[in-house]
């Protein structure tokens, strides 16, 4: 007897699906185990896309209780993951508009600022990761940070961006080029 | 700097094999492409970077999750109280229906107890004679209706002229409604002066003579007003000469020899119709 490679995967998803109908039924311990499985990709994700340490962390708060708001009207037509992080991406979107709206992110190196590691931990290739990042939109480090992060396929990050699969590819190469002209050029960047 | 352009399809590949980690996918691509080897490199480590700044989960999340107390009601489970809300409004307004018909209907059971009698099912079956002796019904001056004989009254100490008096001529009078078999051959006995033996079987029914006035009173010789109920009622009425008339019922008939002569046969048909403002 030989075990797909989907198995595992197969296997998350029947946990999520058994989590949702147990949190549907009145458990809320299986709100605690989704929030614990799920915390750290949401906190990666609004940590690329906003940059901050703390607004990531807001974003991550904010992001989960719209998730436990939402999670009856969740009908598993498409992967809890899935659903979540696309949620997570547009909190996190919202956020930098409201931060931006507030006066917080309208400066590049503001962003950047921001955006730099502690300096105990930062090399020369994670300044210029973050320098890079920051001079981003925060739809282009959302795609980013799902591919190269979440290693979510194009499928996968079309539906996290309520796009399709096409229009997923079609932003990944643009964000990943542009990415690439700010991490290959850091003399242009002050 | 100027920079080469790339074909997009060359670009793409360039990309696939970056992000691969698979080295033999890099030397071939380098063997096929020589000058993209540091093109390459350069986005491979640029694409290594950037999975190495992968943000690590900060414990201050804990602090911040505030883990709910109670989980949301399903939005279908909220959809089912719309049925159940429903069917008690309907419950409710049956039942303020139900108490206002009550309310406001008239009060008709109480003119139904007091109506004219009880109904066909109500009715108590007719009262049959009992086996044993006959009913006599005689002539007797103390009961009954005191016919009417036209005698002028004598002066004391005056003794009445004897005057025979043919019985069945003697008129009766019989409320066309609400008069039984027995008291109505009572009335004919006692009006009429006439002898009326009731053999044990006859059914004391109601008599309906079909009048259209109820409250008619038919005025009959007495021997025409016995054939009259013979007709409605189920009895057979035979002549017994000077003992008066003998009723028997009409299942018994068959055992009875009928007197020769009897004048009493049985009619044919149905009774006639009788006029009850006649004679």
């Amino acid at each position: 007897m030989t075990v797909s490679a989907a198995e595992p995967a197969r296997l998350n998803l029947d946990e999520d699906a058994c989590l949702v109908r147990r949190f549907l039924a009145g458990d809320a311990g299986a709100f605690d185990r989704i929030y614990a499985r799920y915390r750290d990709k949401v906190y990666v994700i609004a940590k690329g896309i906003l940059l901050d340490p703390d607004d990531a962390a807001d974003a991550v708060q904010e992001a989960f209780a719209l998730i436990f708001r939402n999670l009856p009207r969740f009908h598993q037509r498409s992967r809890l993951g899935t659903w979540i992080f696309r949620i997570a991406v547009n909190t996190s979107i919202q956020v930098s508009r409201k931060l931006k709206h507030k006066g917080r992110d309208v400066g590049i190196e503001a962003a950047m600022d921001r955006a730099v590691p502690e300096p105990d931990e930062a090399t020369e290739a994670d300044m210029k990761i973050h320098q890079a990042l920051a001079q981003l939109k925060p739809a282009d480090r959302a795609v980013l940070a799902l591919f190269y992060w979440e290693d979510l396929s194009l499928d996968e990050i079309g539906e996290a961006l309520s796009c399709g699969g096409n229009a997923a590819k079609t932003r990944l190469y643009r964000a990943r080029e542009r990415f690439r002209e700010l991490f290959e050029s850091p003399e242009e960047t002050p | 700097m100027k920079r080469d352009r790339l074909t997009p399809e060359l670009d793409e590949l360039l990309w696939a094999a970056a992000e691969t980690d698979d080295p033999e996918v890099w030397a071939d691509f380098e063997r096929r492409y020589p000058k993209m080897r540091a093109s390459l490199a350069t986005r491979r480590a640029m694409i290594e970077a950037f999975r190495k700044a992968r943000p690590r989960a900060v414990e201050a999340l804990r602090d911040r999750y505030n883990p709910p107390q109670r989980a949301p009601v399903s939005p279908w489970r909220r959809l089912a109280v719309v049925p159940l809300a429903g069917l008690l409004l309907v419950g409710l307004a049956f039942g303020a229906y139900v108490i206002t018909e009550r309310l406001t209907a008239p009060k008709q059971e109480p003119e139904n107890s007091a109506g004219p009698g009880p109904g066909p099912d109500q009715m108590e079956p007719p009262t049959v004679v009992p086996d044993g002796p006959p009913i006599q019904f005689a002539p007797d001056s103390t009961r009954g209706i005191q016919p009417d004989t036209g005698e002028p009254s004598l002066p004391p100490g005056t003794a009445p002229r004897p005057t025979y008096i043919n019985p069945g001529s003697i008129s009766i009078d019989l409320p066309a409604t609400g008069t039984t078999l027995l008291q109505a051959l009572e009335l004919i006995a006692n009006q009429g002066r006439v002898s009326i033996t009731v053999m044990p079987g006859v059914q004391d029914v109601p008599l309906d003579f079909g009048a259209a006035n109820p409250d008619a009173i038919l005025t009959l010789p007495a021997d025409e007003m016995l054939l009259l109920i013979e007709r409605v009622a189920p009895i057979r009425l035979l002549d017994n000469g000077p003992e008066g008339y003998l009723v028997l019922p009409i299942d018994r008939v068959t055992n009875v020899e009928p007197p020769a002569g009897s004048e009493a046969e049985p009619a044919e048909g149905g009774p006639a119709a009788v006029d009850p403002n006649g004679p």
